[in-house]
C-alpha cells in the first residue's frame, strides 16, 4: 500500500456531477450511452485510489474526461481547487503538466518511430522542464534509472524492449514533467503476474519517493488491494461505493461490491467453495445485462436487474452516494440512501 | 476402471517454429499426464507454451512453421502424432473437445448457435440416426445445460447477438454435444469479467458433478482459478513442465523456485500486508533460450550446473514432481 497515515485530507482532485455520454445509433434510434453518470469523486493529496469496476463500467471515461482528452457533457473537475473542465484545449495542456498518464497497453503507447529518449525527453522540453540537449539527455538517464532501467537504454527503441520494460519506459515519460496526479489505467494488464509485481512494486516505491498520487484503475479487485489506499467501485457509469481498502474488503456494503468480493478466485483449495454455496453467487445468475444506455437517466438503480436483494424501490429511485461513517460511501436505498 | 489410468500423456514434446528470425524453440520436452477423471491445470505465464501445447495436442497448428522434434502424444493406445488426419478428424471434436479462449473468434459469426451445435453433432454422429426433432430436442438440452438465458431463442442466434460470457457458454455446449473424454480448455475465461468469469467456473463445477465433464485439461494463467477448479496442477515455463502435484499439495509446499516465486508475485486478497515479489528480468526469448535450466537467469537459487544441463522431472513426492537441481540426489 502506497502512502498510508497521510493524515492531511487536502483534496487535490475533485469531481462534482462529472458526466460524459456518447452519441450513437442504435438499430436506427440515435441513442446516448451515458457512461460516465453525475460522479463525485475526491482524490486526497498523496493517496492512490483505486477506481474498479467491470468493462464497460466507464473507468477509462471518467480518466479521460478528468484529464480533458474528453470534453465533459456536463459536471466539473476541479485541480488544486482550480477549475479545470472549462479549459481550453490549449489552457488544457499546459494544465496537464501536473497530470500525466499511463495507458494499458504499453506496445502502443509509445510511439515505434522515436527513440526512447526522444519519448521520455518530449515533455521534458513540452514543459520547459531542462534547457538544451544535453540537460534534457542527463534527465532522461535520471529517470530511466529511477524507473529501473539502464541510462543507457536512452538510443533504442520500444521494440526493443519487453511489455514490463516499456510500461517502465511510460511511467518515466509520466514522472518527467514532476506531476502531482498520474492517472494509471489498467497499467499492468497486458503484463504478467511475475512482472506485474515488479510494476506494482516500482509504483508503491515512487508513490513514497516523490509524493504523487494515483488514480489506478482496473479491474482486478485482488491487485488494487496491494496498491491503494482507499478504493471507489464503478458500476454502470455510476460511482456504488467508495471506501479505504481494507473496510471494502472486510466490510464492503453495496450488492453490487460483494458479488465482485465473491468472485475473486480464492488462493486456497482447502475453502474451495461448491458451485451453489454462497448466497452471493446466487445474485450473480442474472438475465442479461441491460445496455447502459437504455436506463438513461431513469429506472432507478442501475444494478437492480442484477441485483439479488432488490425490492421495487430500487427500480424507481436512483440512490445517490451517501457517508455512513468513516469516509465510508455507499449508493444503495438499504443503506440510508434517498 | 482404473483411477490412475492415464488416459493422455505427453512425452518428451519438442516443437520448433521455424520463423524468418531463426528457429524459435517452443517446447522443449513437454512431459505431461492426465488421468481420467481428473481437472489438470496447466498454469503458465505468457508465453510459456501452454496454447502451443494443447494446440499440437490436437495438431491444430500449421506445420510448417511448427516442426515437432520428437515426442508422443498417447490417447488411450493410440499415439495421436502417428495418426492420419483422416484419422484425426474421428478424434478431434469427438473424442478430445477444445474450448477456445476467445469465444468470439472460435464461433462462426455466420451460423446460428443451433447450426453450430447441429454442425459438430452430424459431423461426428451417424447420419442416417438423426431426425431434425430429436436434433432440435438434443441442442435445447445442451443449451439448458449451460445455463444459456432463454434457450429457445438463442438456438436461432448469431454469436454477435450474444455476450461475451453468452458466447462461451454456447461453445461449451457445442464442446459437450459429442460428449467428448477429454475436453482442453484454453483460458476459458480470460477474455471476461470476475463476475462472468466467476459464473462459467461456477458452470464448469456443476458440470462435473453432474458428469458431463469428466477429463479435462485446464490452461489458465490465474493461481485463483486452479485453486478453485482444479485437482493437480502442472506448472510450465518457457517450453517445460517444471512442477506438477495435486493443487493441495502445491499450495502448501511448492518446490521449485520459480513456482515459489510466482505464487508470491499473484495479488492475494486475503493477504493484502505483505508485499508482492516480483520475479528479476524476463522470460526468455525462445530464439535465443538459456542453456540448462530456462529459467537459471531469473534463479535466484541457481547452482553451478544449472546453465549446463537440464534437469528432469523426479518425484519429491506422492505424484508430486519437480525439474530443479536443488531436489535431485
Amino acid at each position: 500500500m502506497a502512502n498510508q497515515g497521510s493524515s492531511e485530507k487536502e483534496i487535490l482532485l475533485r469531481t462534482e456531477k462529472l458526466l460524459q455520454y456518447f452519441s450513437m445509433k442504435h438499430q436506427g434510434y440515435k441513442i446516448k450511452v451515458v457512461a460516465v453518470d453525475n460522479v463525485d469523486l475526491s482524490l486526497f493529496k498523496g493517496e492512490s485510489l483505486g477506481l474498479v469496476g467491470e468493462s464497460g463500467s466507464g473507468k477509462t471515461t471518467f480518466a479521460k474526461t478528468i484529464l480533458g482528452l474528453l470534453k465533459a457533457k456536463g459536471g466539473r473537475v476541479f485541480f488544486n481547487e482550480e477549475e479545470i473542465s472549462r479549459l481550453t484545449w490549449r489552457q488544457m495542456r499546459k494544465a496537464r503538466e501536473k497530470m500525466q498518464m499511463v495507458f494499458q497497453n504499453p506496445h502502443s503507447s509509445l510511439n515505434p518511430r522515436m527513440t526512447i529518449g526522444t519519448i521520455i525527453g518530449r515533455p521534458l522540453r513540452l514543459y520547459g522542464k531542462t534547457r538544451g540537449k544535453s540537460q534534457t539527455l542527463e534527465r532522461v538517464k535520471e529517470l530511466l534509472k529511477v524507473v529501473g532501467l539502464s541510462p543507457h537504454d536512452f538510443t533504442k527503441y520500444p521494440h526493443e524492449f519487453s511489455g514490463g520494460q516499456k510500461q517502465r519506459i511510460g511511467i518515466a515519460r509520466a514522472l518527467a514533467p514532476d506531476p502531482e496526479f498520474i492517472c494509471l489505467d489498467e497499467p499492468t494488464s497486458a503484463l504478467d503476474v511475475s512482472v506485474q509485481a515488479q510494476i506494482v512494486n516500482l509504483l508503491n516505491r515512487l508513490a513514497r519517493e516523490f509524493g504523487v498520487t494515483y488514480l489506478f484503475i482496473t479491474h482486478d479487485l485482488a491487485l488494487v488491494g496491494h496498491v491503494s489506499d482507499r478504493i471507489a467501485v464503478m458500476y454502470g457509469g455510476k460511482v456504488v461505493e467508495v471506501a479505504k481498502t481494507r473496510e471494502l474488503f472486510e466490510n464492503g456494503l453495496h450488492p453490487y461490491t460483494k458479488s465482485l468480493l465473491a468472485a475473486v478466485p480464492r488462493l486456497d483449495p482447502g475453502a474451495r467453495r461448491r458451485f451453489d454455496d454462497a448466497e452471493e453467487v446466487k445474485s450473480l445468475r442474472l438475465p442479461t445485462i441491460t445496455k447502459f444506455g437504455e436506463v438513461e437517466g431513469n429506472l432507478g438503480c442501475r444494478f437492480s436487474p442484477r441485483c439479488g436483494v432488490a425490492e421495487a424501490g430500487c427500480r424507481e429511485i436512483d440512490p445517490e452516494l451517501v457517508e455512513i461513517g468513516g469516509g465510508h460511501q455507499v449508493a444503495c436505498l438499504k443503506f440510508g440512501a434517498k | 476402471m482404473n483411477p490412475n489410468e492415464k488416459i493422455l500423456e505427453l512425452r518428451d514434446l519438442k516443437l520448433n517454429f521455424y520463423t524468418g528470425k531463426g528457429i524459435a524453440r517452443i517446447l522443449d520436452g513437454v512431459d505431461l499426464s492426465l488421468k481420467r477423471g481428473e481437472i489438470l491445470g496447466l498454469i503458465g505465464e505468457s508465453g510459456s507454451g501452454k496454447t502451443v501445447t494443447s494446440l499440437t495436442i490436437l495438431n491444430l497448428l500449421p506445420q510448417p512453421p511448427a516442426i515437432i522434434e520428437s515426442g508422443t502424444i498417447r490417447f488411450g493406445t493410440v499415439d495421436l502424432l502417428k495418426l492420419s488426419s483422416r484419422e484425426l478428424l474421428k478424434i478431434r471434436g469427438a473424442r478430445i473437445g477444445m474450448i477456445f479462449q476467445e469465444p468470439a473468434t472460435a464461433l462462426d459469426p455466420f451460423a446460428t448457435i443451433g447450426g453450430q451445435i447441429a454442425g459438430v453433432m452430424s459431423l461426428h454422429g451417424e447420419r442416417s440416426s438423426i431426425d431434425r426433432k430429436a436434433v432440435r430436442r438434443r441442442i435445447l438440452e445442451l443449451l439448458e445445460t449451460v445455463d444459456m438465458p432463454r434457450p429457445s431463442a438463442m438456438v436461432s442466434a448469431y454469436p454477435h447477438e450474444l455476450s461475451g460470457g453468452m458466447q462461451q457458454r454456447a461453445m461449451i455446449a457445442r464442446v459437450l454435444a459429442c460428449d467428448p473424454e477429454i475436453i482442453i480448455a484454453d483460458e476459458p475465461t480470460s477474455s471476461l469479467d470476475v463476475t462472468t468469469q466467476k459464473r462459467l467456473m461456477d458452470l464448469f463445477k456443476r458440470l462435473r458433478e453432474k458428469g458431463n465433464i469428466s477429463s479435462c485439461l485446464f490452461i489458465t494463467h490465474s493461481f485463483g482459478i486452479v485453486a478453485e477448479l482444479c485437482d493437480t496442477v502442472a506448472v510450465m515455463y518457457a517450453g517445460r513442465i517444471v512442477e506438477s502435484a495435486p493443487v493441495e499439495v502445491l499450495f502448501a509446499e511448492a518446490y521449485h523456485p520459480y513456482t515459489k516465486a510466482l505464487m508470491r508475485a499473484v495479488p492475494d486478497i486475503n493477504r493484502l500486508d505483505s508485499k508482492l515479489e516480483a520475479i528479476e528480468g524476463a522470460m526468455p526469448s525462445t530464439l535465443t533460450p538459456p542453456s540448462g535450466c530456462r529459467f537459471h537467469p531469473r534463479c535466484p537459487k541457481r547452482l553451478k550446473r544449472c546453465s549446463v544441463e537440464k534437469p528432469g522431472l523426479v518425484p519429491v513426492g506422492e505424484d508430486h514432481l519437480v525439474a530443479c537441481y536443488l531436489y535431485e540426489g
